[in-house]
């Protein structure tokens, strides 16, 4: 495999890309019924309040790597926590195929809702999980560069979707913001937060990166929150009430969008936007196999990218069928408390052992 | 290490053991004379060698020198430093050697009582004069392409490159063909690890022979299917790749000159965009790469539309589509694949018949595909339109049509499975297998990704000269390599 047996250095550019398609992706798929709120100009506050939320998240792994830069969050589980360590590992590793669970279930709903109906979801999400294993296989390297590609796509699609609509938008569109209270933008921020493992693979990948880092994060995020907050602008201003009817109001909007003499650009602008699912799955399962090897070993964590793969399309083809498993992972309360203590939590955890070590080091 | 195979002080010992090695070999010529007393033979490959100027420039001066020495060492030593006129000679002692000299169309003079030997370099065989390359054909620049001996092609790169600074090493690979391979690099341009890896990947090849680059292909160049050895029939090219840090290859036998590590935004590049101005060399540049996109996707986005998302296309485009595709039996994925068949049938037909039968080929195939097919409603005068400008947009990247082929009927096939969206994640596939490879460990996508900006001034715009020739960019400084910088 070819992340793995030898040195691999990537750019912060990067690392921050992949980030950024994985938030940019999951857009695609949000809605009133998962936001929980009837009013989308919320979700402007909630896309806010989740840019400040994520600066103050990271806070503890900063840290933690600054202590040490060159271990990631597994390796600093080891040094700090001793054998306890592998804990972390089979954390992530099921964190991550959690994250793949979610991710692909919610393409797959919105494929079989919104895109072509005559292909079967499962076909398509088969399709997406051969490339995303063939991208993991091929280790993180390939995965960063692909998405330095295909970010430039994205970002040029998403540019023209709002160039197109934004003569299209309408002021008396726009609801007041909190009109039903501040929870519902609190509700949007947590969901926000939950669909999102950026921290989470910041913790294993920032030892291998090279550039500027902080500045990259930061861009990162001011990058993520500005698209999210423009693109529910557009969203609220082009369709207005509209989209509360709709399962997927983004796709609703982009199926707005026109070019000249063709119009219905959807599929155009969705197939490029889409293309970033694989590329956010295969990191997932490039992760989930540098996890496993930690504590099986290197054709243990090969296997894995198999297993992992094979593990999210099951799942994610069982909540095609299952309302009960829907409302339980798209929701903000399964994967939130999961996501905050892979992102917080336990470089909060770590940070503290390491306190405490050095005290006794100290008093020794 | 093996006993050194080493000549004998009797002449008959070694006429024996030539006589042997050579045996039923038509070509093998030997002439016995006697130098003063002395008996002496004469080696040499019938075809390979100068007739004239071993009769002249050897055996004349040899027979009418005053030699007057006794041993047979001093006569050896008399005729070595006094006695000929030929510029390219060596002592040889092993008789591995003078069999290896003898097969690159030297001649070689023996003595008996001595266990030494002289081999002239009196090359003589027939070959191609230097032409214009005709897979390579440019408007401006250099009329000259590689020939078939290697040491012409050499030349033809040494002349371009007055430097002592430009190194050419010799090796030998094919265990029977025994075919000379030159490794050429500018010493002060190159990574000596990338050498290192070149040189470690030539000596491992074990292959009985090399008649081609395509022999030795497979043992340097990276897993991906777009190809990580870059091959050119122009010197010029060449010596401009050996300028950036870059190993060219040199094989006996063939005008491919093979170049490591080639990079795939190389496949875009041609050396007219450095003869023609900036501005309309990014033009062509910018050309080249859509025909690129239009050669490996438009089948596929073309079915995948078609069948899944006619409501991208304007009304009266489609219209006209579902009019011609109406009176057509096939769904579309199957005749595009059948019409891409067609067409990939003609084109070998093309390449592999006498020339004076190509022309009849093309009328065929055009009347065929052309003509007859449409009106008799077996396919859509769409979908024909679709494949030739696929077709003709293969052309404009040569270099990149084998994997294209390949990619196309995929893509053909993927789309009429899964729309748009699976001609996107084949997309995704193409792009990571592009991005996955390391050549020589640099990356395969480098400088589009990783991304760098000085790189770029050569990729999708062509800068100016001006700008081109302040720094040479060697190929080892490109972000995302993994190799020692000299």
């Amino acid at each position: 495999m070819a992340g793995h047996g030898k040195e691999h250095f990537i750019s912060a550019y990067q690392l921050f890309s992949v980030l950024f398609i994985g938030r940019i992706v999951i857009l695609v798929t949000i809605n009133s019924g998962l936001a929980g709120n009837e009013n989308f100009s919320d979700l402007i506050a909630a896309s806010l309040w989740m840019f400040l939320a994520t600066f103050v998240m990271v806070i503890p792994l900063w840290l933690l790597t600054r202590k040490r830069p060159a271990l990631n969050i597994l390796d600093q589980g080891y040094y700090l926590l001793g054998r306890a360590g592998i804990i972390l590992p089979v954390f992530y590793a099921i964190y991550f195929v959690s994250v793949n669970w979610y991710y692909l279930s919610v393409f797959q709903l919105f494929s079989a809702n919104v895109m072509d109906p005559r292909t079967p979801a499962w076909v398509i999400a088969a399709a997406v999980l051969v490339v995303a294993c063939y991208g993991a296989y091929k280790g993180v390297e390939a995965i960063v560069r692909t998405a330095g590609i295909i970010l430039v796509l994205i970002c040029a699609g998403t540019i023209f979707m709002i160039c197109s609509l934004f003569f299209k938008m309408d002021a008396g569109n726009f609801e007041p913001m909190f009109y039903e209270g501040a929870g519902g933008s609190l509700y949007g921020a947590i969901l926000f937060l939950c669909r999102s493992s950026s921290i989470s693979v910041m913790a294993l990948l920032l030892p291998i990166v090279k550039g500027k880092r902080k500045l990259g994060f930061s861009i990162w995020n001011l990058g993520v929150w500005l698209v999210m907050t423009v693109v529910f602008l557009i969203m609220i201003g082009v369709a207005g009430d509209f989209l509360k009817m709709q399962i997927f109001p983004l796709y609703t909007v982009t199926a707005m969008a026109e070019l000249g003499p063709f119009q219905r650009l959807d599929a155009v602008f969705l197939g490029v936007w889409l293309t970033g699912l694989f590329i956010k799955i295969a990191m997932d399962l490039y992760l989930v196999s540098l996890c496993v090897t930690r504590f099986l070993g290197e054709k243990a964590g090969r296997i894995s990218i198999l297993a992992g793969a094979a593990i999210t399309g099951i799942v994610a083809q069982l909540a095609m069928g299952s309302r009960e498993l829907q409302a339980l992972f798209f929701g903000p309360w399964l994967f939130f408390p999961i996501t905050l203590t892979a992102a917080f939590l336990i470089p909060l955890f770590l940070l503290l052992m390491d306190k405490i070590q050095s005290k006794r080091r100290a008093g020794k | 290490m093996p006993t050194p195979n080493l000549l004998s002080k009797s002449l008959l010992d070694n006429l024996i053991y030539f006589k042997g090695i050579f045996d039923e070999c038509m070509d093998f010529m030997l002439r016995e004379f006697t130098i003063t007393g002395t008996k002496a033979a004469f080696l040499a490959i019938d075809g390979l060698v100068n007739k004239q100027v071993i009769a002249q420039g050897i055996l004349n001066p040899i027979l009418k020198a005053p030699i007057l020495e006794l041993t047979p060492d001093e006569k050896f030593n008399y005729i070595r430093d006094n006695a000929l006129a030929t510029a390219d000679q060596t002592q040889l002692v092993s008789r591995d050697d003078i069999v290896d000299r003898l097969m690159s169309g030297f001649a070689v003079l023996l003595l008996d009582g001595c266990s030494r030997s002289i081999a002239f370099g009196v090359q003589g065989f027939q070959m191609r004069s230097i032409s214009e390359p005709s897979g390579e054909v440019m408007q401006r620049g250099s009329r000259e392409g590689f020939v078939e001996p290697y040491l012409i092609n050499i030349s033809m790169i040494r002349r371009r490159m007055r430097t002592p600074d430009l190194k050419f090493e010799r090796m030998i690979i094919g265990s029977t063909s025994q075919t000379s391979v030159a490794i050429c690099y500018l010493n002060s341009a190159v990574s000596k690890e990338l050498l290192a890896r070149v040189r470690a990947g030539l000596r491992r090849i074990d292959l009985p022979s090399v008649f081609a680059s395509g022999y030795l292909s497979p043992f340097l160049e990276n897993k991906s299917i777009f190809n990580g050895v870059g091959l050119s029939e122009r010197p010029d090219t060449v010596c401009g790749k050996i300028m950036e840090g870059r190993v060219a290859i040199i094989i006996d036998g063939t005008p491919n000159v093979m170049v490591v590590p080639h990079l795939f935004v190389e496949n875009f590049q041609s050396f007219d965009d450095y003869t023609t101005r900036p501005f309309y060399a990014t033009f062509t540049r910018i050309l080249k790469y859509i025909a690129f996109f239009l050669a490996m996707f438009l089948p596929g986005f073309y079915v995948a539309v078609v069948t899944f998302h006619p409501e991208l296309l304007p009304e009266a485009l489609l219209s006209k589509v579902a009019q011609a595709e109406a009176t057509t039996p096939f769904p579309i994925a199957l005749e595009a694949i059948v019409i891409h068949l067609i067409y990939e049938i003609m084109r070998e037909a093309g390449l592999r018949v006498p020339r004076p039968l190509s022309h009849a080929v093309s009328i065929v195939g055009a009347l065929v595909i052309g003509d007859t097919a449409v009106s008799a409603g077996l396919i859509g005068a769409p979908t024909l339109f679709i494949v030739a400008m696929t077709a003709l947009s293969g052309y404009v990247t040569p270099d990149l049509y084998q994997p294209i082929a390949i990619c196309r009927f995929l893509f053909i096939v993927i789309g009429g499975i899964c729309g748009l969206w699976g001609v996107m994640l084949g997309f995704g596939f193409v792009m990571i297998n592009i991005c996955a490879e390391s050549v020589y460990g640099m990356p395969f996508s480098a400088p589009i990704s990783p991304f760098s900006l000085r790189g770029m001034r050569d990729v999708v715009i062509r800068a100016s000269w001006k700008i081109l020739g302040r720094r040479t960019e060697h190929v080892q400084d490109l972000p995302g390599a993994h190799i020692k910088k000299y």
